[in-house]
């Protein structure tokens, strides 16, 4: 059962080497969810072990060549049906052409944001699209987590050592 | 880029290139990577390494203290929640409200019992995914992979409960709706297949 310290909260998601990665937010690290459709595997990075945090913002450029590869190809297959007075479908055809178009348009226009969140022996990253103040408000509630975290007492007071225990009672 | 690189972590590097960054030259504020020269802004921490406290047993001061289990020059500093055993600092394990012994934590975290050590998970998500488009792609499959889907979704929303996720549930009600589709849709090939004949 979830606990408040247990609590996830999802940030974003990120895709790294092909796998799609599921970022969390908890009490006291940052969780990374990678799933290839049966299993899943869990990384953490505590924030007490943070050394950097990272902001940039890239366009992505693989997604904007596939994108114009499939405007290209829609475009071809839009004249064809076009040629061959298939109207119903040449429109639809050119419709998802548009698409297609306006979002490679969006993706250079609206550029990527990510954080990414560096450990001792993890890393943890996030992306946002057209979605830019929501990034800046994890930045810096992340960034502020951190700090909270490593500005605790380097020392935590020692606990009382327990007592030893008594002897055993005999009965009278 | 070094396969190795792409397949284990080698500490923090440009968020571009992904190339190694030297800390001492990283400050606070806007970088400029030395060797993509592209832009980023970052912010640098020193984590403080803390070590466990631990007192010896005569030095407790006065009144006898228990000594841990394991360490028997050690004080305890707290029982097992599971074991009751005495534990000290260096012995202490605390997760998931729990205080632990390392020989409770390691078969609460094989068993899955401690989620803050889970480490391994089921993607119940992929998994009704996967059926819910098998189902579609395999026509009459769909009745027997529908529902299949909608079980996997149900056990993905109950697996969140437990972890206490707050968001991204709608990965699996999509891909339950997306299970009964698959099932309509089979449903309405096997009824044409019968219309016809």
């Amino acid at each position: 059962m979830a606990t408040p310290s247990t609590r996830r909260t999802l940030l974003g998601s990120a895709v790294d080497l092909g796998n799609r990665q599921r970022v969390y937010e908890t009490a006291e690290a940052v969780v990374v969810d990678e799933a290839n459709g049966i299993s899943g595997r869990r990384t953490r990075v505590f924030y007490d072990e943070v050394v950097l945090v990272t902001f940039h913002e890239y366009i992505g450029w693989a997604v904007v060549i596939v994108m114009a590869c499939l405007a290209f190809a829609g475009v071809g297959t839009t004249v064809l049906l076009a040629v061959g007075k298939l109207v119903g479908a040449a429109v639809a055809a050119g419709l998802m052409t548009l698409v297609l178009l306006g979002v490679m348009v969006a993706r250079l226009v609206a550029k990527v944001q990510a954080i990414t969140v560096y450990g001792r022996r993890s890393r943890a990253r996030v992306t946002f699209w057209l979605r830019g103040r929501r990034a800046r408000a994890t930045f810096s509630r992340l960034c502020a987590r951190v700090l909270h975290a490593q500005e605790r007492p380097a020392a935590p007071p020692a606990p009382s050592p327990l007592a030893a225990p008594g002897p055993p009672e005999v009965a009278s | 880029m070094p396969v190795r690189r792409l397949l284990s972590y080698g500490g923090p590097a440009c968020p571009h290139c992904q190339r190694a960054l030297d800390l001492e030259r990283v400050a606070s504020g806007g970088q400029h990577c030395p060797s993509c020269a592209r832009r980023f802004e970052a912010v640098r921490f020193t984590p403080v390494t803390r070590a466990p406290s631990v007192r010896e047993v005569g030095a407790s001061g006065p009144g006898e203290a228990a000594s841990c289990a394991a360490h028997r020059r050690n004080a305890a500093v707290a029982s097992c929640g599971r074991c009751g055993i005495f534990m000290c600092g260096l012995c202490r394990t605390e997760a998931d409200g729990l205080t632990l012994c390392a020989p409770c934590f390691e078969r609460l975290a094989a068993e899955g019992t401690l989620h803050s050590a889970q480490t391994r998970y089921r993607d119940y998500v992929g998994l009704s995914w996967l059926a819910s488009v098998s189902g579609f792609l395999l026509c009459t499959s769909g009745l027997l992979l529908g529902p299949l889907a909608v079980y996997y979704g149900l056990k993905a929303l109950r697996q969140m409960n437990e972890w206490g996720d707050v968001g991204g549930r709608g990965r699996a009600v999509t891909a339950m709706f997306a299970g009964m589709a698959s099932f309509a849709w089979s449903g309405v090939v096997v009824a044409s297949l019968f219309i016809n004949k």
